[in-house]
């Protein structure tokens, strides 16, 4: 599997999805207070609350991914524990909780070329 | 979100051809018994399998046993008078297990499994592959 070996329940400081979790709620309060120091134009309100809903989308999908790695880590100790012997359910949660993770790590790629890109841009 | 797509009827599939297996290996182990909890030789067991709803909102059609039947036909009669089971004219009853019936049930539930097996990683590769488009 591309996923590491993933802290266990208890150890929540450890985990790197909160990191990104903490990112995507940077994102929300920078909207409303950007919309409110320009407070003129309309697009800009537009934009804000745009932002608002990514930074939404995004928190939701760490969520998501977060339980879908917690479950596949429920289902392979109940299998190395010899409580169930179904390795493919195992299996499978692994591999979707892998896929959803590279998901969310390409949403973030994107998210952080596209913030170079404007970094980059000449004024 | 589900990214996989069809992977828990796959799963169920899995789960279902896994229970054939076991049920194969177990008319195997008890080919020779000739005497189980209720006294008689053993009888081999059948499955048999049914459609359900499940998944994501219950919009995929899994598999699962639907129930565990006893073959009723009697088995073979030998003449073994030395036998512990053996009735008053030296004849025991074999289980109906036929050793050539339970491979051929044990290849096609396997080869069934692999075909779950090849479901489920074509849909984790198309899942891989479609990420790739962002790159």
């Amino acid at each position: 599997m591309r996923i590491g070996p993933l802290p266990s329940v208890g150890a929540a400081e450890m985990n790197p999805l909160e990191k990104i979790q903490e990112m995507a709620g940077a994102l929300a309060p920078t909207a409303p207070s950007g919309a409110g120091m320009t407070g003129a134009a309309m697009g800009m309100g537009a934009g804000g609350a745009m932002r608002a809903e990514f930074s939404n989308f995004l928190n939701k999908a760490v969520t998501e991914v977060e339980g879908k790695m917690r479950s596949a880590e429920v289902e392979k100790s109940k299998v190395l524990t010899g409580e169930s012997n179904n390795l493919h359910q195992a299996t499978i949660a692994s591999s979707e909780a892998g896929i959803a993770f590279s998901l969310m790590v390409e949403v973030r790629n994107k998210l952080v070329e596209s913030y170079q890109e404007i970094m980059r841009m000449q004024v | 979100m589900n990214f996989v797509t069809g992977i828990h009827a796959t799963s169920s599939a899995l789960t279902a051809e896994q229970m054939r297996l076991d049920i194969v290996a177990q008319n195997i182990a008890n080919a020779y018994t000739t005497k189980d909890a209720d006294g008689n030789p053993y009888q081999r067991r059948t499955l048999s399998f049914e459609t359900f709803l499940g998944g994501v909102n219950g919009a995929e059609k899994g598999v699962r046993v639907a129930s565990m039947a006893k073959d009723k036909s009697l088995g073979e009669q030998v003449y073994n008078p030395g036998h512990p089971h053996a009735d008053p004219q030296g004849m025991v009853r074999l289980p109906n297990v036929q050793l050539a019936t339970e491979m051929v049930d044990l290849m096609s539930a396997s080869r069934a499994y692999e075909a779950n097996l090849s479901v489920a990683r074509n849909s984790r590769s198309l899942a891989t592959k479609a990420l790739s488009i962002g790159k």
